[in-house]
């Protein structure tokens, strides 16, 4: 009878993890520069006034010319309103000429705008450096010998450029903190798998799917339902919730009878989800197929099959260019022209032509199941396998430094932007 | 007739437009049209799929099978992904119509749908596709085995890239002098010459390959000789 196989201990192994965690979070702690997960953002504000545009013509309509009654205006459309920024000197300049007009009792729309900074130290070097700055323009200086105007104009230079250092914040951030935290923690969740299937990576796995169906969700009804299907079914309801900027249509009629087929055929496809009559969703899926099909019969013949054969048309002897030699610049300054350069036989070149003509007949004529891979044709199908062999050879090796890429980049996060090790 | 003759005639009809459009400008517009009914309708398989995804966990939870728990944990993470997405939870105003919630933008962290993407499902993706480095590894380190003139070839080619692209191939080669005749064996010099010559003409014979199958396959589908798509309803 053998003996049972031994079990690995679970808890010593989550123990010793969880030791060598803190102890190596607690030693880090003496060299690190910074807090762990530090984050920063450097914050705008934005504010948008809501103006109108001064009808002009219409103003000039209802001014009677030399005496006349003056004529209703009708049909008129309301003037438009836009949101925009005041301190744009058109903007500015517009509203002092009265082409524009603020809109009474709408507040104005203020907003931060936070644009995270990717390293700490940088953002830190920025900091100190805005305080610096902020400080120098703040002193109080020596203005004697100024005359007013000089130290009025001085003064307003100071104040415009304290301005503009001020509205350069830079704050530490606690949600990207929190992220930094988080985004740790599912990268330890997934690389815990390496050691066994376990509870924390399938918790980590689950959130995956989730989050992920979700985001593909969310892009396909942001990016096409609404724009492509929504807009054009109910064009003014999208309009003002989703897409203010939408283009009016010009036949707004025949646009909404086109959409209700793609309607149909989307209700069509969902009706899979119900317990009976799912043929139904063959309809759009007919639609999906055959599109497809036509888009990549067409494609795929001009951009792999036309495009490869052209490219494999080189010519099989390579030359390079060199500099005109002497008897040729001395022939050309007997007959007054500028000396031609010269061409030279490139060897690598021209066995490297050679070569590449060889692999491509030689691994299509591997391809070709039409003969029997017997005699000349097996022979030549066997070199075909060898540079067969090369191609996937190099697609490996490849594969694995970019996952390896992949991986140092998690690292990086880990050591460097988690736990403030690494820089 | 419904479910086969119809589905195969529409079928042929999106394919024949589309490739008519190839050759013929007058048929641009029905070819844009059915492009714009297919892309609304692979929007559509997404939700599709959401629901699919919302099923089969709802099911699993309802009759408590085992790893009920990690399904309602798949819901909950799809269900608050959702809601901050279509609800633009802390969107950035759009500046021309900043009164407009929904037409805010949240691509950036400071909306709840950005900040979920950056620091939850982009670790995690990257993550998982970087575990395959070790897998791949692991699986060449037992499967690789040097027994015939294939297997060395297909070896080889992959150490020489693999060391190329490290610091020890240049180590290793970088006493060679690039001027003689020889110097194709420096370690960057050999990955260049498998990269632009062996897998160049290897990856063109395959895309070459490819390509005829694409449009075999594509013509069997639209002429009808292949039915085999529509089989299932």
């Amino acid at each position: 009878m053998s003996a049972p196989a031994t079990k690995p201990n679970d808890t010593l192994l989550w123990v010793s993890l969880i030791v060598f965690g803190v102890v190596g979070l607690s030693v880090g702690k003496f060299f690190r520069p910074g807090p762990i997960a530090e984050a920063y953002v450097s914050v705008t504000t934005e504010v948008r006034t809501l103006v109108e545009e001064v009808p002009a013509a219409n103003e000039a309509a209802a001014k009677p010319a030399d005496g006349a009654a003056a004529e209703p205006v009708t049909g008129s459309t309301p003037p438009k309103r836009i949101w925009v920024d005041t301190d744009d000197p058109a903007i500015e300049r517009q509203l002092k000429e009265g082409t524009l007009k603020r809109v009474p009792d709408v507040a104005q729309a203020v907003w931060d705008v936070r644009t995270p900074i990717d390293n700490a130290a940088t953002a830190r070097e920025q900091m100190a450096s805005l305080e610096n700055e902020a400080e120098k323009l703040s002193a109080p200086t020596d203005s004697t010998g100024l005359t007013k105007e000089e130290f009025d104009q001085r003064e307003a230079a100071r104040t415009a450029a304290l301005k503009v250092v001020e509205e350069k914040r830079i704050v530490s951030s606690p949600r990207d903190s929190i992220g930094i935290w988080v985004g740790a923690l599912l990268t330890l969740g997934i690389l815990s798998f390496l050691v066994r299937d376990n509870p924390f990576y399938k918790v980590v796995e689950s959130i995956l799917i989730g989050v992920s169906a979700a985001y593909w969700m969310l892009v396909a009804f942001w990016s096409t339902l609404v724009p492509d299907l929504l807009a054009k079914l109910a064009p003014d309801l999208v309009r003002a919730t989703m897409l203010p900027g939408l283009a009016q249509s010009e036949d707004p009629t025949q646009d909404f009878l086109l959409a209700l087929i793609p309607l149909g055929l989307a209700i069509m496809l969902l009706w899979r989800l119900m317990p009976k009559g799912g043929w139904i969703a063959v309809w759009p899926l007919a639609v999906v197929i055959g599109t497809f099909a036509g888009m990549r019969l067409t494609a795929t013949i001009e951009a792999d099959f036309m495009a490869q054969i052209a490219a494999a048309m080189e010519p099989m002897a390579a030359f390079t260019t060199v500099p005109p030699d002497e008897a040729a610049i001395a022939a050309a300054q007997a007959a007054g022209t500028a000396p031609s350069p010269g061409r030279e036989f490139n060897f690598g070149g021209t066995l490297a032509a050679i070569l590449g003509l060889i692999g491509v007949v030689t691994v299509l004529i591997y391809f070709f199941f039409s003969l029997e891979h017997k005699g000349v044709v097996g022979k030549t199908a066997r070199v075909g396998v060898w540079f067969l062999m090369i191609t996937f050879g190099a697609a490996f090796g490849l594969t694995v430094m970019g996952r390896m890429t992949l991986l140092i980049g998690r690292f990086e996060f880990l050591f460097g932007d988690w736990l403030n090790v690494v820089k | 007739m419904l479910q086969r003759t119809i589905p195969m005639l529409i079928l042929s009809a999106s394919g024949l437009i589309l490739i008519l459009a190839y050759f013929s400008p007058v048929t641009v517009v029905w070819s844009d049209t059915v492009v714009g009914w297919f892309n609304i309708l692979a929007g559509v398989a997404f939700v599709l799929g959401a629901g699919n995804l919302l099923a089969v966990n709802l099911e699993k939870i309802s009759a408590r099978r085992p790893g009920w728990a990690y399904a309602a944990i798949t819901l909950a993470s799809f269900g608050a992904m959702l809601v901050v997405g279509l609800g633009k939870w802390g969107a950035v105003p759009n500046p021309s119509f900043p009164d407009v919630h929904l037409a805010g933008d949240q691509d950036s962290t400071q909306s709840a749908y950005g900040w979920v993407y950056e620091y939850v499902l982009s670790p995690l993706t990257a993550t998982m596709f970087a575990m395959l480095a070790f897998y791949v590894a692991s699986a060449a380190f037992r499967a690789f085995r040097a027994k015939n003139i294939e297997s060395i070839l297909l070896l080889g080619t992959a150490f020489i890239i693999l060391l190329a692209q490290v610091a020890a191939g240049a180590f290793l080669t970088n006493w060679i002098p690039e001027d003689r005749w020889y110097s194709f064996v420096r370690a960057e010099q050999l990955k260049e010459i498998i990269l632009n010559v062996f897998q160049t003409s290897g990856m063109r014979a395959i895309l070459i390959g490819i390509a005829l199958g694409t449009a075999a396959t594509s013509l069997r589908l639209i002429l009808g000789i292949d039915r085999s798509a529509l089989s299932k309803g």
